[in-house]
């Protein structure tokens, strides 16, 4: 398994790593991804569509009901990307496909289906130290 | 992969000399940014953003209309300015 750094901050807390997504001419995207561990699935920013690659799921056209304390319902077509992960110190996955939510939304949050259920994840925030382990 | 002056996209393993650093001094400066810019999509080169938009495509024509006639072949990072707090405000019972 390649192991790739985060990137950690504070103030609000969080955690990034680097994407790279297939563009649609053949070339990568390199994007920095929040990681969520409340979200199912990634979410990107429906306007991505013009320009990376992706297929539609069958059931494309989706309505997300949030649970919690939000509770609010959200419009969004499923499909799938090809993307590898990258950090700053020069270390690489391999190139994978993932389910993804193309949403109305400004943000982009790696969950778990396809990504975060086949990591190991590691944050230290003391020593503000992270990576994530993808077998990819 | 570009438009004719902006090089957008890489082959994996390509990194351009600013990308690094123009990451480090978006998150760095992520509250300023928001402040000035609001929530968009925005092209950093060389720690200046050159364009911001409401998606990625406008935010490329934003940078490619106003760069200036001298400037070519330049690599800039794209960068989502947006809310880090999911919180929007915390207050007491009493407002």
């Amino acid at each position: 398994m390649t192991r790739i750094g985060l990137e950690l901050y504070t103030q609000p807390g969080g955690a990034e790593v680097y994407i790279n997504i297939r563009r649609k001419d053949g070339g990568h995207e390199r994007l920095a991804a929040f990681i969520d561990t409340g979200a199912e699935v990634s979410l990107l920013p429906a306007h991505f569509m013009s320009f990376i690659d992706y297929r539609l799921s069958e059931k494309s056209d989706i309505i997300i009901d949030q649970a919690g304390i939000v509770g609010q319902a959200f419009r969004a077509q499923e499909g799938f990307i090809r993307l590898f992960l990258e950090d700053s110190s020069g270390n690489m996955t391999g190139e994978f496909e993932m389910p993804t939510w193309f949403a109305q939304t400004d943000e982009i949050l790696m969950g778990f289906e396809g990504f975060l259920d086949r990591a190991v994840l590691h944050i230290d925030m003391p020593r503000r130290a992270g990576w994530i382990e993808l077998d990819a | 992969m570009s438009t004719s002056r902006i090089r957008m996209g890489h082959e994996p393993g390509e990194v351009a000399p600013n990308t690094w650093n123009d990451f480090s001094w978006a998150r760095l400066h992520h509250e300023e940014l928001l402040e000035k810019y609001g929530t968009c999509v925005a092209l950093i080169y060389q720690q200046r953003v050159i364009g911001t938009g409401v998606t990625y495509d406008e935010a490329l024509a934003d940078a490619e209309q106003h760069l200036p006639a001298a400037v070519h072949d330049i690599t800039p990072i794209v960068y989502l300015i947006n809310h880090r707090h999911r919180l929007y405000r915390v207050r007491t019972n009493k407002g």
